[in-house]
């Protein structure tokens, strides 16, 4: 397809039309441009909200995801490849979303899951730190990782129709381990349609461009719940719990 | 008294409802869980008769904090019970 003369000024600044949102001027978009995010797992739910932030011009990703690819993560995986079924998946994410940012855009994958020294290392130079993976002990991973260094942490979960998302202020708003004190036991297969994980993955990935951006309002410490079925959204301010260990730590990382 | 139940993600599944008015012997929100309790005994969601404590307990859009269980209910509330989930 050609570009029409008169055309070309615009094609050239690939973030032109998402800096005319209020919120998001040229200042709050170099920002994002010099970000870091680090997430965990990039599958239904991390692999559309990756992608998302990747063309919105995130400077780097951080990714961890472990293990290879099966015929039945397809469905939703949309950073993977069909044709390397078997194959471990965080190369696949890697290559799919260096092809969507901009030049200068970097993605940092390792094919394992994140551990506590892992996190705590990638947060010494990230922004943000994003849970989306399939167990409750890495989202609570990343958000002790991240509450310790002082940086926020968006959680975004799903089961069958029903979603929501957390962003955690360090310091200030009560954070995953408030909300969730201890893992509830987990059922690995939930059901999962790609277009609601995505739709998730969405929703948190606006609000990490928010955080980035530095724009406010941010929902932070609520439990906002989304509910695809019902067509319902909620939303829950979560009380900090007291004696809550990765707050404690967000109070030493900001004294 | 009855009492309005709303459940989310596998509470809702394990309890085989997703919203519905539930008989409550007493006036608390003890009262109210304790009849949740009851229901979902045997569940992978209740220990030693206790819900999990992850479930996040709301009454009316107010949270409710455990240890509050004295917290009186006139009848007609709507009890929200939400698990947060995993799913990534």
């Amino acid at each position: 397809m050609s570009i029409a003369n008169g055309d070309t000024a615009l094609a050239t600044d690939r973030h032109r039309r998402q800096k005319l949102l209020p919120w998001l001027d040229a200042g709050a978009q170099e920002r994002l441009y010099g970000s870091t995010v680090l997430v965990t797992r990039v599958g239904g739910l991390g692999g559309p909200l990756a992608q998302s932030l990747a063309v919105a011009g995130v400077g780097r990703i951080v990714l961890f995801h472990e293990s290879a690819l099966l015929d039945e993560d397809l469905h939703r995986m949309i950073l993977m490849h069909p044709g390397a079924v078997g194959a471990p998946r965080a190369p696949q994410a890697v290559d799919s979303l260096r092809r969507l940012g901009r030049p200068g855009f970097e993605v940092v994958g390792f094919a394992e899951r994140a551990t506590p020294e892992t996190a705590a290392r990638w947060m010494r130079e990230a922004d943000l730190a994003i849970g989306a993976a399939p167990t409750y002990e890495e989202r609570l991973i990343l958000n002790d990782a991240a509450l310790a260094a002082g940086k926020p942490f968006v959680d975004a979960a799903m089961y069958a129709d029903e979603t929501h998302v957390l962003c955690v202020k360090p310091g200030s708003s009560a954070c995953l381990r408030c909300l969730v004190p201890q893992p509830p036991p987990w059922r690995a297969d939930f059901p999962v349609l790609g277009a609601v994980s995505a739709m998730i993955g969405n929703l948190a990935a606006s609000l990490c461009v928010r955080i980035l951006a530095g724009a406010e309002p941010v929902p932070w410490g609520e439990f906002v719940h989304l509910d695809a079925e019902r067509l319902t959204l909620t939303r829950t301010k979560v009380p900090r719990r007291p004696g809550c260990p990765a707050c404690a730590r967000a109070g030493r990382a900001s004294s | 008294m009855r009492v309005r139940f709303e459940l989310t993600t596998r509470l809702a599944e394990l309890a085989g409802f997703r919203d519905e008015a539930l008989d409550v012997t007493g006036d608390t929100v003890g009262d109210a869980l304790r009849a949740l309790e009851q229901r979902l005994h045997g569940s992978v969601l209740v220990d030693e008769g206790r819900l999990h404590p992850s479930v996040l307990v709301v009454v009316d859009g107010e949270v409710f904090r455990r240890g509050d269980g004295s917290t009186p209910l006139r009848g007609g509330e709507t009890v929200h019970l939400m698990l947060p989930v995993a799913g990534g």
